[in-house]
């Protein structure tokens, strides 16, 4: 039962980090490949009717892992609380960005919110990125089961002694790379003109430097994470991810350059999934790994009662299946470049002050 | 101080900031069902206008309420993890269902409604306004059921490493403290929104803006302000003192600052709670209504202090019992204002009485300080308990998460709230100074003005034209 609910747990991230790390990475680009209001605009109409849903799927997480796992959360979250505070702010001021900037039609207002969502988006893509570092090296559990990290560190990386520090740093730029990448995907297929154009050619030229930034973690996590990367040379079935991921960031790189917006979007989901699955099994069956001698919290030590999980399962599906089913409309009513609200189509740009227009 | 003081006031500080959102989301999501529904009704264009001012007041309060309401969940964790590890198996079913389900609800139909008034029929944009209603409603039923466990935890097991499992879903869902609370809470959220929404009109009356507009919405505001202020008090808020008279006795002697037991006990209007002396001073009472409210008879005996042990006294006694009376009077208070704008209203007198529309138009925070000062009374009765009889608040805390952590953070949270606080007054202004849209012309429902305007271009210009 433990089993399934990580599982869950899993999903529901790598669900977060394909969903939400398209509007990561489009806030990213957003001055970048928008430069006049209209065309900036234009990057909010894309994300719009998508960056709250894909908030929910943090939510859903945390409350997968409330449920199953609580001492997980209760550990992982208390002990790296400056991180956690500011992973908490940047998602405020990103979701104020966005539902603010349109709400005055005046340049220093907007751009006051252009930055500030910049800024909160690509914090948010490296911390995503530093903590799965993290995970991957391990905490440095006390007697009593818990820890506390300090915000940074420059001592030596092995001994993971501060959530940033000279490792996972890297996965946090590697993470800001590839969401970088990704947002650049979906705003490619999302919009429409130049937009798009400089979207998709941010998104090419960033092919050679996320290989590239891949392999340095890979060669750091091997020395660094030695225990998350033996579980994973330990399990030849998983191997096949590593072609896969590859694969799939080459076809982002080859759809991207014939035009096909949307395939390369979904070689980018599937590549980003492909990664994740990577770290998931190189976890497995731990969700907390310990660099000291007190044990790490896995699916059986650290796992709510049989019952509990039991009729968690029962109502999770049937939520589950709603979840599924709104993300499944909404895709579909917003496939294609989206239209600023004004111009006809849909009317997905500026809510709530869409309403003004009636 | 200790971290445990600082969590306890971040916690309290961002809970009582985010609250001040959805309850007024959540009494305006049934405000709007009525105002979409006389629209349906009336078919006429102004109470149309109403509900679309409505709706996009909405949706700027939804957005306050859903950036404000992400770090609750994840505190549970950062700062309460003793908490969590030890209740994370009951509380976090309640937490999760409300972030799955009740949540896509909401953002969903917001959209349709926000969005959809040119695509739906008039029906259809009806039913997602009751959509909505139904999903902030089921939201708002899932988080005081989690309150209401850490109140009068039922359904649940002792698991044999100590922690808490839920033994029934249905027993945990149907709390009977839950189901009280419940209806204190939303009737409460509805006198917000009667509240604001009154003072709006009433202000657009002031200044003979919008003013048919104005006399219209009034006439839902203060209807629905009314029934829910009563309804506030009888019989919610009575059958939730007297289930914290049977559950929480000593937090209901502390609540009215009571130190001595006694039959015919007394309510006290007002006075100071002199603890260290273990009297009420200066104060001014009414005999016997305490014993008659919380027990049916003058002749019940009401418990005071001094029948419990000291270690299970609310440790605020002080600040518990301003919180009660401040929320108790000014529901009276906000009763009798509703009660009598009421009366001049069927009267025919409210729009020429600039007094009351005065007194309405300044009334909007007291029901944001009634309910703030009613869920400080709540939280500060179960102490020093987190979960009431089972767990106290001193075992929490998270072990490793000193004070420095913690009030680095809390100044963080505020800091970031103050500047969220300024947007909002500043945007609100801004909304209610703007008023409903202008009435249609005939030529402005054939063509949409397809320039580069965006809605907020539109608004400008309707504003400044």
């Amino acid at each position: 039962m433990a089993d399934v609910w990580f599982v869950i747990v899993c999903v529901l991230l790598v669900g977060y980090v394909v969903l939400d790390g398209f509007d990561f990475g489009a806030g990213v680009l957003h001055r970048i490949v928008a430069r006049t209001d209209a065309q900036r605009r234009e990057v909010i109409a894309a994300i719009g009717p998508f960056w709250d849903g894909n908030e929910v799927f943090l939510l859903a997480a945390g409350g997968a892992l409330f449920l199953a796992f609580s001492r997980v959360l209760a550990v992982g979250l208390s002990g790296l609380y400056l991180a956690v505070m500011l992973v908490l702010w940047g998602i405020l001021l990103r979701g104020i960005s966005l539902e603010l900037r349109s709400h005055l039609r005046d340049s220093m207002w907007r751009s006051f919110w252009d930055v500030v969502f910049q800024l909160a988006s690509g914090l948010l893509a490296l911390l995503l990125g530093v903590a799965l570092g993290c995970v991957l090296r391990g905490f440095p559990l006390g007697e009593d089961g818990y820890f506390g990290l300090e915000l940074f560190s420059f001592e030596s990386p092995t001994r993971g002694l501060g959530v940033i520090d000279a490792y996972t740093l890297f996965t946090g730029l590697f993470a800001l790379l590839l969401i970088t990448q990704h947002g650049g995907r979906f705003l490619a297929m999302r919009t429409r003109g130049e937009v798009a154009a400089r979207s998709k050619s941010v998104a090419q030229r960033l092919t050679v430097p996320v290989a590239i930034a891949w392999v340095v973690v890979t060669g750091l996590t091997y020395v660094f994470a030695r225990p998350a990367a033996a579980t994973f040379a330990d399990r030849p079935w998983a191997w096949p991810l590593v072609p896969i991921a590859a694969g799939a960031l080459y076809l982002g790189w080859y759809f991207g350059r014939s035009e096909a917006a949307g395939r390369a979007f979904l070689a980018s989901c599937a590549a980003i999934v492909a990664l994740l699955g990577i770290a998931a099994t190189s976890m497995y069956p731990v969700l907390l790994r310990s660099t000291t001698d007190a044990p790490a919290l896995d699916v059986t030590n650290a796992a709510s009662p049989d019952t509990t999980l039991g009729l968690g399962l029962r109502w999770w599906f049937f939520a589950f299946a709603l979840v599924v089913g709104y993300f499944v409309n909404l895709a579909r009513i917003h496939r294609g470049p989206a239209t600023p609200y004004g111009e006809g189509g849909d009317h997905d740009a500026e809510e709530p002050s869409a309403a003004h227009h009636e | 101080m200790d971290a445990l003081f600082w969590h306890r006031l971040q916690f309290g500080f961002t809970i009582a900031y985010h609250y001040l959102f959805p309850q007024l989301t959540m009494g305006l999501a049934l405000l709007l069902v009525v105002m979409k529904g006389i629209s349906l009704r009336s078919g006429r264009e102004e109470d149309d206008r109403i509900a679309d001012f409505w709706i996009r007041v909405f949706g700027l309060n939804f957005v306050f309420g859903v950036v404000t309401g992400i770090p609750m969940e994840f505190q549970f964790g950062t700062n309460w993890a003793r908490f969590s590890e030890y209740a994370g198996g009951v509380i976090g079913q309640t937490l999760a269902m409300e972030g799955t389900i009740a949540f896509f609800l909401e953002s969903t139909f917001l959209g349709l409604l926000v969005f959809g008034k040119n695509k739906l029929s008039p029906r259809a944009h009806f039913a997602s306004a009751v959509a909505l209603f139904l999903g902030s409603w089921l939201s708002g039923y899932f988080i005081v059921t989690t309150n209401a466990f850490m109140q009068h935890p039922v359904g649940y097991a002792v698991a044999d490493d100590g922690r808490l499992v839920v033994e029934s879903l249905g027993a945990l869902l149907t709390n009977e403290w839950a189901i009280l609370e419940y209806a204190h809470t939303m009737m409460a959220s509805v006198v917000t929104a009667s509240f604001v929404v009154s003072a709006v009109a009433s202000f657009w009356l002031l200044r003979g803006m919008h003013v048919e507009v104005a006399k219209r919405t009034l006439r839902t505001s203060l209807a629905a302000g009314l029934v829910s202020s009563l309804l506030v008090a009888f019989p919610t808020g009575d059958l939730q003192a007297k289930a914290v008279a049977s559950y929480q006795p000593v937090a209901l002697a502390a609540m009215e600052g009571r130190f001595e037991s006694g039959e015919m006990a007394e309510i006290t209007l007002i006075g100071q709670p002199n603890v260290a002396e273990r009297r009420l001073d200066n104060p001014i009472r009414v005999p016997g209504a305490l014993s008659f409210l919380a027990m049916g008879t003058f002749h019940g005996n009401i418990r005071g202090l001094e029948e419990f042990p000291e270690d299970e006294w609310p440790q605020n006694i002080e600040l518990l019992y301003y919180s009660f009376h401040v929320m108790a009077g000014l529901g009276t208070l906000m009763m009798a204002l509703m009660a009598l704008s009421v009366l001049q209203h069927v009267r025919g007198k409210l729009a020429a009485s600039r007094g009351l529309l005065w007194t309405l138009t300044l009334a909007f925070p007291f029901p944001y300080i009634a309910t703030t000062a009613g869920w400080m009374t709540a939280e500060l009765g179960r102490q020093p308990w987190l979960v009431y009889g089972l767990f106290r608040t001193a075992d929490g805390a998270s072990p490793h998460v000193h004070a420095g952590n913690a009030i680095f953070s809390l100044v963080g949270f505020a800091g970031l709230y103050f500047v969220l606080g300024l947007l909002y007054v500043f945007l609100m202004l801004r909304e209610v100074s703007h008023g409903p849209a202008a009435p249609k012309k005939a030529s402005n429902e054939v063509t949409e003005p397809v320039s580069s305007g965006t809605s907020a271009d539109a608004h400008e210009e309707a504003s400044h034209g």
